[in-house]
């Protein structure tokens, strides 16, 4: 032990001092130039690596599937039943198995198949293993007469757990290149999502405020109130402490009324008022806030106080158990629900008793102090749960309920007085229920847990695979546990305390603004460590138990408080060497490298951290001002005779959490390195995330144009990964002549995004040409166009399958037999013998794709399915609806997983950009093609180059997106040089800039780019020096052919006959209130007429003038007459208002006079 | 008096050259005849006189030539009708039989479409409503005079083992491969130059073991004219012109400032003379090489040159530039091109001719009406 009192002393002063901080430097150091690392990005590619964008989801799954499975199993190991004690089954150890399926019908039974992810895709499959169980459990002796043998069964099979892409168990794992895509794997594809029923799922990652930390906020009235979220494997629940007249309360949900935290003390074994004084803090101020607390139940002792809270005990609709009192049963739950994390072990509530003292004692020092009230939003109070916690916490809950049904079965058949045959548990496990409570929530997204009353919907989301960015978005993605309606800024905001960890400018605008976030490229989220070891070496660093001290020594002298994730481990006299100690020993590799300590001078307290769902983040150590990683290294890392772990290994790296980098000094550059620096950011770069470090300069952009390209980025059509023409999608886009960014970042070599491109380099004249271009719309050139300037192939899916009936009878796909009919002969025209369209057949809307035929009936048990005939079946055809022609793609014969025959029709048509179509640059400057224009229109540079895309110049001044000027720029300098150019994030400069003027010059062009363009309409110089070069320009996915639409007649909805709603459903234009508001006050009376009656519902109805009610043609039934029935017009819905009030027994009556 | 001579002089030279200025270029408009008291009556026979042509460069596929004299809108005339009116022959039809490639059909055909055939286009007549409609099962020889018939049928073969070349066998697919079908009496009149792509190197497709291509294609006149036409018709890669540059030293620029402005020029247009009496012995001058600036305006970047130098372009000296796609000779195309424009200006005069025909015998039927309304 190093408590030497007076040194520590000395530590504290020069902790607080404020000594310029350049006097602390060793004498050596002072004056010297810091040499600077040349390529320290180098470490990126090197940290991707290793890591790569998805590795924080497949790290948490392996960790579920590796680690936290069994301990799940082995919290919940034995079933034992009352009916029999003799009887038990044992869980031993749980184990999930390769990716397989079941065999298909000419395999036999049991046998089965391993799974490649892309065949699930393709045949509507799930992406699943087995789970296996090593069981021990007892059964009746075959010989009978009551006699139980105890049997071991290893591996048995007991549900299938949906795989996650890439992870330890996927077939994918560690598969070079070549052995992907012999698998029909896309090799870049980042994985990190499931396949379930055929389709690509991905678990958000779930944002949380962090479990089992006292957060000291403001409550409802303004004053500050302490409050713990303790969550343990068995308990989720929330204590507050509250001052209520200047008392303290403690609120829990299992209790009626607020109690005085005295009375909660004392119920915990506090004796006397010294005590709790002491623990909370013997300073006078301490005392003086806690004496109208203390007055309130002097008296108290122990009983008296358990009896007082049994009573406010909230009634549950368990039964209580009789044999338990009130003062037990108050024991039962401060020991178990109250501030839950803390163990009480045999009702030795001391831990506890501390725990909520150092509560009051926050909250005390918050009543005198503002600034030590805790921020909910700040980072380091928050965690994220990915795919392994949330599937973690599905498995369980489905594993204790499948425990809980193997219990009720033995129970059942045990209690039979006389079986007829042994009892074999293993026969009666219920076979489905874990594999389909575990699909389903991925499929739906419905994480429902019985055991904390949970219900969330949206927990996955179908992956995006509009691009390449859109995927690596969406497993990225960071969701936020907010409402989303509420509209408070505090959540939304960005916090500095986010720097390097999320995005700054990946987040959706509108209503999810903020609370949706993007991971930045280095960040990585922690899974929990054990914690074992390390509460013991705290101990041996001298930490000291705080229940063998009494609370004075807490909270007085120059001691800080050792918590480990939350929980107080003890006090420490020498915080400063033990906290270099724990550091020094987690660069030596002897604690997790994810594990953070970090030091709290103000609450003098020391943190350790191992919890998951920590975001943490790579930096370089520094130390006396040099910087541990050196060129030397760098060369190693190209030479690859280094990777990113030797680095952690060798220390000159570690992983910091948000916590911990507050108690850092970080560096941005080398030469902001001084005397006190402990880290050096690897590159300013990652700060931003994957969708982001697209942009081209972002650094020089107004910061919304980031976030605007962030969402556009998504929605761009390019390549979408190598295997894209394999795949059988819904819809896809994909542009056929896909170009790399001439203007390059270094995120896009990354990610890959110059494998996977979405865009091409167009020639941009920014001027204003033809007047088709006002409003951000843009000038197209034909010729471009001809040659492949955007041109897109669509693809689209449409499914069948062919059900087996009860009955025996199957649906089957037939040649139909047209027998001259002309109409149907059309519309088969291009099926082949087998009833379905062939693969480059040209298809037109109300064509036949597929002719299937469903048999009529269904219900009467038919002998020979194969002989029905031809009569027997109705027609049900799959049939191409799309107004455009397509050609048939791709046609895929399988089977699904329920056997049922499958049939996929791919159809393709190949677009060419047309007026209206949307095209974007990379700055968030969105425009619609406003006119196509012939080349000879175009206006010519000297060179005689034509633009292939005019923007107006109108859009720069009020987005003030530089970033694009420069991307012309630069890019326009890269053609010349023949190189790719670099427009990284916080890389370009001025002298960059210079750099490219100087290139352009060279090459005989204006230093701005600017150049003196001939109209090609007069072919007359224009009068201006246009802006003129490349810029890489998105197609994004809104397309005109996907949303024009109109209609003169067509279908009506049943209800209201009034036409139908939206394009899919061939709708009508609704001329809503606010226009017929217009025609009102216009007084067009006949056209409001005809629009919202003749064209829309108008029906003819006859009225009985005498009794006004709606009657027959010529009768009225109410006053059973012929004499005064007149046909009137009026809407349906108008008429159907009357008849649902009559059938409320209001009866609306029409008085018709003659005009 | 000397001082609106000299603003005369100023502004004929806006009038006949374009000034480019550092922010903007100014009187980039032709002014209309009448503007200046000189301007003359249009004659043609002085028109002609003024027309000069002067060929700079000649090669196999790219021509430039200097025109003088003549109007912008001419000039620009000749040029659009270069880019658009001129007829070739290319891809209009294809026909998949089979295509196993990753290339799906419309693209095959797209980039086909794009090759250009060698094909006099004058040879052929415009496609007949017959050849639009021909499908590979038409019989062509009536259209011998309308359709270039084209073949493609590749497989790509894994190399045999003993090979020391890696690389599968027809695993590219170039333009050379293309196969003429004669259809009718077109293997007679072809005989000496049979239709084939320009270029044999053109790449068309790359193919994997065991994919293969199998289709025909149709070559149909056409141009890049309006909405039925294309960028594949068009007979030149790009056709332009610009005017013809002018440099004056209207101040003198001597000593370090001189050298300072010729290091500038990246044409080297400017050049150093030695002269007595001006600071540093010697002033810019302008050199030979004006031709060549290409308006960088780094020469007026400063202030302090910028007053010195005048950049300008003469408006009625236009440099020529074809560059062919190979199928048409540049200077064939130049005189196609005139071809073109001729028959459009004849084609305005007989409409002209007609309407003035209809005015008369409206103007007599007018007359009649009169009459007979008079008597």
């Amino acid at each position: 032990m190093d408590g030497d009192p007076v040194k520590v002393k000395e530590e504290v002063i020069a902790e607080n001092s404020s000594i310029p901080s350049c006097l602390l430097a060793p004498a050596d150091q002072i004056g010297k130039p810091i040499k600077t690392v040349k390529d320290k990005w180098r470490l990126l590619p090197a940290f991707l690596k290793v890591r790569g964008l998805t590795k924080q989801q497949i790290d948490s799954f392996n960790y579920f599937l590796n680690v936290d499975m069994k301990l799940i199993l082995k919290a919940n190991n034995k079933i034992t039943c009352d009916a029999d004690p003799g009887w038990y089954l044992e869980y031993k150890d749980i184990r999930v198995g390769p990716p397989n399926v079941d065999a298909f019908c000419d395999r036999p039974a049991g046998v089965n198949e391993g799974i490649t992810p892309q065949q699930c895709r393709l045949r509507d499959m799930t992406y699943y293993a087995q789970i296996l169980v090593d069981i021990e459990y007892t059964r009746d002796q075959a010989g009978g007469g009551g006699k139980k043998e105890r049997v071991r069964k290893d591996n048995h099979p007991i549900g299938r757990m949906p795989i996650m892409l890439r992870c330890s168990h996927c077939v994918l794992n560690g598969k070079s290149e070549t052995e992907m895509s012999a698998m029909g794997e896309c090799p870049l594809d980042p994985g990190g999502y499931f396949v379930v029923r055929g389709t690509e799922k991905v678990i958000l990652i779930q944002e949380q405020l962090s479990k089992n930390r006292i957060i000291i906020e403001r409550d409802a009235k303004g004053q500050p109130s302490a409050s713990v979220t303790s969550s343990t494997a068995k308990t989720k629940t929330k204590t507050n402490i509250t001052i209520k007249n200047g008392r303290f309360q403690l609120k829990h949900n299992s209790f009626t009324d607020s109690i005085p935290i005295v009375i909660a003390l004392k119920a915990m074994g506090l004796t006397s008022d010294q005590e709790i004084i002491q623990l909370v803090g013997s300073e006078a101020l301490f005392a003086d806030d806690l004496a109208a607390s203390l007055e309130v139940c002097a008296t108290e002792i122990r009983p008296q106080a358990l009896d007082y809270i049994g009573n406010k005990i909230k009634p549950t609709k368990f039964a209580r158990r009789q044999q338990s009192t009130k003062a037990e049963e108050a024991r039962e739950k401060l020991a178990t629900v109250v501030v839950s994390h803390v163990p009480v072990v045999k009702y030795d509530f001391r831990a506890k008793a501390i725990y909520i003292c150092l509560m009051l004692r926050r909250i005390i020092q918050a009543m005198h102090d503002e600034t030590v009230m805790d921020d909910k939003d700040y980072y380091g109070n928050k965690r994220l749960e990915l795919a392994g916690q949330t599937m973690s916490l599905l498995f369980e809950d489905v594993f204790k309920s499948f425990n809980s049904d193997v219990q009720k079965i033995a129970q059942k058949q045990l209690e039979k007085p006389s079986r007829t045959t042994t009892f074999d548990v293993l026969k009666y496990l219920p076979p489905t229920k874990i594999t389909s409570a575990l699909v389903n929530a991925i499929s739906t997204g419905n994480w429902n847990l019985r055991r904390f009353g949970m219900e969330r919907q949206g927990v996955t989301q179908v992956l995006s695979r509009l691009s390449y960015i859109a995927a690596l978005g969406m497993i990225t993605r960071v969701q936020s546990q907010f409402e989303k309606t509420r509209k408070v800024s505090g959540p939304r905001a960005l916090q500095p305390s986010q720097w390097g960890m999320l995005c700054p400018a990946d987040t959706p605008e509108g209503e999810s603004c903020g609370l949706v976030k993007n991971l930045s490229l280095m960040t990585h989220v922690t899974t929990d460590d054990d914690e074992l070891p390390i509460e013991l070496l705290c101990y041996d660093l001298g930490v000291e138990d705080l229940g063998i001290l009494s609370g004075e020594e807490a909270t007085l002298g120059n001691v800080y408080l050792v918590f480990l994730n939350g929980l107080l481990l003890g006090l420490h006299r020498a915080p400063k060497n033990f906290v270099q100690l724990l550091r020094a020993m987690r660069r030596r590799g002897r604690l997790g490298e994810f594990v953070s300590i970090y030091s709290n001078a103000r609450q003098r307290t020391v943190h350790i951290s191992c919890d998951g769902g920590r975001v943490c983040r790579p930096l370089i150590i520094v130390k006396n001002g040099r910087s541990f990683v050196t060129d030397q290294h760098i060369k190693e890392v190209l030479s690859n005779c280094r990777t990113f772990s030797d680095f952690l290994k060798e220390g000159l790296i570690e992983y910091l959490d948000v916590n911990e980098e507050n108690d850092s000094l970080i560096a941005l550059y080398e030469h902001g390195i001084g005397p006190k620096t402990t880290h050096l950011e690897i590159d300013p770069l990652t700060v931003m995330g994957a969708c982001a470090g697209l942009i081209p300069n972002p650094h020089h952009n107004q910061s919304p144009r980031n976030t605007y390209q962030c969402a556009m980025g998504k929605q761009a059509i390019g390549a979408i990964a190598y295997n894209q023409l394999q795949r059988i999608d819904t819809l896809l886009y994909l542009l056929v002549y896909p170009q790399r960014p001439l203007a390059q970042t270094k995120t896009i070599e990354f990610i890959n995004f110059h494998r996977i491109p979405a865009g091409q380099n167009a020639t941009v004249a920014v001027m204003s040409y033809t007047g088709y271009d006002i409003e951000d719309a843009v000038v197209l050139n034909r010729s471009a166009v001809d040659r492949g300037f955007g041109r897109t192939i669509v693809l689209k899916k449409s499914t069948t399958s062919l059900k087996r009936y009860s009955n025996a009878a199957e649906d089957r796909i037939t040649y139909p037999q047209s027998g001259g009919n002309e109409r149907l002969a059309l519309r088969t025209a291009n099926l082949d013998r087998d009833g379905i369209v062939g693969v480059g057949s040209k298809v037109s809307q109300g064509q036949i794709l597929v002719n299937k035929m469903v048999p009529k009936d269904i219900s009467t048990v038919i002998n020979n399915p194969d002989e029905l005939r031809e009569d027997a079946f109705k027609s049900a055809p799959l049939v191409y609806k799309d107004k455009a022609d397509g050609y048939v793609d791709q046609v895929l014969l399988t089977s699904n997983h329920d056997e049922h025959f499958l049939v996929k029709v791919l159809m393709r048509t190949t677009r060419r950009p047309e007026l209206g179509d949307k095209f974007s640059s990379r700055h968030g400057q969105k425009g619609v093609t406003g006119i196509i224009i012939p080349q000879e229109d175009m206006p010519f540079t000297e060179e005689g180059l034509c633009p292939d895309l005019i923007m107006n110049p109108h859009g720069f001044p009020s987005r003030m997106t530089v970033g694009k000027l420069l991307e012309m720029l630069g890019g326009k300098a890269a053609l010349m040089n023949g190189k790719f150019a670099d427009a990284t994030a916080f890389a370009s400069t001025a002298s960059s800039v210079q750099a490219i003027s100087d290139t352009l010059v060279l090459h005989g062009y204006h230093f701005g780019g600017k150049e003196l363009l001939t109209s090609g309409i007069t072919g007359e110089p224009v009068p201006a020096y246009i802006f003129f070069g490349p810029i890489y320009y998105q197609k994004l996915k809104h397309m005109v052919q996907d949303k024009m639409h109109a209609r003169h007649k067509g279908p009506r909805t049943v209800l209201t006959r009034q036409p139908t709603e939206g394009r899919s459903k061939d709708g009508g234009l609704r001329l809503g209130e606010m226009e017929r508001d217009c025609l009102v006050s216009y007084g067009s009376s006949a056209l409001l007429l005809e629009r919202l009656m003749i064209s829309s519902d108008e029906f003819q109805c006859h009225v009985c003038k005498k009794c006004g009610l709606i009657g027959y043609p010529g009768w009225c039934q109410n006053c059973k007459t012929n004499l005064h029935m007149s046909m009137i017009q009026m809407p349906y819905a108008c008429k159907l208002v009357f008849h649902e009030l009559q059938s409320m027994n209001i009866v609306p009556r029409l008085r018709l006079e003659d005009m | 008096m000397m001082k609106s001579e000299k603003m005369s002089a100023d502004l004929r030279f806006f009038k006949e050259y374009v000034i480019c200025n550092g922010t903007a270029p100014t009187h980039t408009t032709t002014y209309s005849p009448g503007t200046f008291p000189e301007d003359e009556v249009l004659d043609i026979n002085k028109w002609r006189d003024r027309v000069k042509m002067k060929i700079l460069e000649i090669k196999e596929d790219q021509m430039s030539f200097d025109l003088s004299g003549i109007e912008v809108a001419l000039a620009n005339s000749i040029r659009r009708v270069l880019l658009a009116e001129v007829p070739t022959m290319a891809i209009e039809k294809v026909f998949v039989y089979n295509n196993t490639g990753v290339l799906r059909d419309e693209l095959v055909a797209q980039r086909l479409g794009l090759i250009p055939i060698m094909a006099d286009p004058e040879i052929f007549s415009w496609p007949s409503a017959e050849a639009k409609g021909a499908d590979e099962t038409t019989n062509l020889d009536k259209l011998e005079k309308e359709v270039i018939k084209f073949k493609l049928k590749v497989k790509c073969k894994k190399p045999p083992h003993d090979s020391a070349d890696k690389e599968p066998i027809n695993g590219k697919v170039f333009s050379s491969q293309l196969e003429w079908i004669p259809i009718g009496k077109q293997a007679e009149t072809f005989k000496s130059s049979p239709p084939a792509p320009v270029h044999d190197d053109i790449l068309i497709t790359r193919l994997r073991p065991g994919q293969e291509l199998d289709m025909e294609m149709h070559c149909h006149k056409g141009n890049n004219c309006g909405d039925r036409g294309h960028a594949k018709w068009s007979p030149v890669a790009t056709a332009w012109y610009r005017l013809l540059p002018r440099i004056d030293l209207v101040e003198e620029v001597t000593g370090d400032l001189a050298d300072s402005l010729v290091k500038k020029c990246p044409m080297d247009c400017f050049d150093i003379e030695e002269a007595h009496g001006v600071p540093g012995g010697r002033r810019a001058i302008v050199s030979d090489k004006v031709r060549d600036c290409t308006l960088c305006r780094e020469c007026i970047r400063e202030p302090e040159l910028a007053k010195a130098v005048r950049l300008a372009r003469k408006k009625d000296h236009f440099i020529f530039t074809i560059e062919s796609t190979g199928i048409i000779k540049p200077a064939q195309l130049f005189k196609q091109a005139l071809q073109v424009l001729k028959g459009k200006a004849q084609n305005m005069l007989d409409h002209l001719e007609q309407l003035e025909g209809d005015l008369a015998v409206q103007a007599m039927e007018v007359d009649e009406d009169n009459q007979q309304a008079e008597s």
